[in-house]
């Protein structure tokens, strides 16, 4: 999903200067280029986070009171809360209020990789051990969605049967997740025996290779 | 500002030039208030026989800005110029006509110098090692000043980065830094 910002540079600056004064820890006036650009790349990431945080609750809001589950408001309500969730706020509300969206996110892809490991089987395939069991842990130890939210850490070398369209960050990592919990829950339906046949028989080397277990099954099946 | 979740600030494409104005302008208003605390200095600086015209300020600034882009750093507050001149205006090496030469001088090498410790120095820690040493054993020399301390100490930061479990600090904690 591609979204963009509306703030000029002259906005998005002073929250940049605060956000350097933290990272240096006020101990140093000046910043590299690096850092700058890194840091820059952080404030619109949470102020883009918002906008899409936004535009999905409107639209989930509007799609909810026209087919008559939200009782609440009527459709003309519900259009116009969100219309003013679309609203814009300062560069520095939308910041303060997309890394608020950006730890929720963080909170949120937690819950699902707990959900995920309550009985995770990666049926013998070593990516998707390493990326669920050890990748996952170490992203969420090391990401940082104050200052780099848009790192995404993990090469996520298991792939999924359908491309993600989130680019980076937490939004792909959530995806990511969503994405392996839907995956698990479809072949804990099966016997694990016959998901890791199935791979076995899609390659002789298919626990080896940087494939999609539920591809391989269905391309058995 | 138009940019597309995910894209490189300072990319391969179009939002190169948009990224380097951002940055000239970063500079530019860092400046803004830099003027009137330089020649502010002066009052301090009196007591040493120390000035600074406005002319010379304004060198002094533009140097600033030079350095700052030659090192690719932005500096958005107010700098280490007035930090700078608080620390060496009492030196013994330091008079009326070297002042305005010697403060260009030892903030050119605090730019390069933060760059070649990776940041890992604090400003005041580097001002003071610049200090110590640049009226210590380099009885005022700029160029021994870089050539042996401040290369010294920016190798070993780099050397100890790696190991987490050695402290430069230490070794320079004799010097008073």
């Amino acid at each position: 999903m591609k979204t963009e910002i509306n703030y000029s540079l002259e906005e998005l600056l002073p929250i940049v200067e605060k956000l350097s004064i933290k990272y240096t820890r006020n101990e140093s006036s000046s910043i590299s280029y690096e850092t700058a650009e890194q840091l820059m790349d952080a404030v619109c990431y949470c102020i883009m986070e918002l906008d899409t945080r936004n535009r999905i609750d409107a639209l989930e809001e509007n799609a909810a009171s026209r087919s008559g589950f939200d009782t609440k408001t009527s459709g003309a309500q519900g259009a116009a809360r969100g219309i003013m969730t679309l609203e814009y706020p300062t560069a520095e509300e939308a910041y303060q209020r997309g890394y608020k969206a950006v730890t929720a996110k963080v909170e949120a892809a937690l819950g699902v990789y707990e959900e995920i490991m309550q009985d995770f089987r990666d049926y013998g395939s070593l990516a998707y051990r390493d990326t669920i069991e050890k990748g996952m842990p170490a992203f969420f130890n090391f990401y940082d969605p104050l200052f780099a939210p848009q790192e995404t850490i993990l090469t996520l070398d298991y792939p999924t049967l359908k491309p993600l369209d989130a680019a980076c960050g937490i939004d792909l990592l959530y995806d990511y997740l969503v994405a392996i919990r839907e995956e698990q829950r479809f072949l804990a339906a099966f016997p694990e025996e016959m998901v890791r046949e199935a791979l076995r028989n899609y390659h002789f080397l298919g626990g080896e290779l940087f494939i999609n277990v539920m591809e391989a099954f269905m391309g058995e099946q | 500002m138009n940019m597309a979740k995910g894209e490189d600030l300072m990319g391969n494409n179009s939002s190169n030039n948009n990224s380097r104005n951002m940055i000239n302008q970063m500079v530019a208003i860092s400046e803004k208030n830099q003027l009137t605390k330089i020649l502010k200095q002066n009052e301090l600086t009196a007591k040493f026989g120390l000035t600074l015209t406005e002319e010379q300020a304004l060198e002094i600034l533009q140097c600033r800005r030079m350095n700052l882009k030659e090192e690719q750093r932005i500096e958005f507050r107010e700098g280490v110029i007035d930090k700078l001149i608080f620390a060496f205006c009492d030196s013994p090496y330091i008079y009326q006509a070297n002042y305005a030469e010697t403060i260009e001088a030892l903030q050119e090498l605090f730019y390069i110098y933060k760059n070649e410790c990776y940041d890992e120095i604090t400003d005041d820690e580097l001002i003071e090692f610049m200090r110590v040493h640049f009226n210590g054993d380099c009885q005022g020399s700029i160029d021994f000043l870089e050539e042996s301390c401040l290369d010294m100490l920016s190798r070993d930061i780099r050397s100890v980065m790696d190991d987490v479990t050695v402290d430069w600090r230490s070794k320079y904690e004799e010097e008073d830094i």
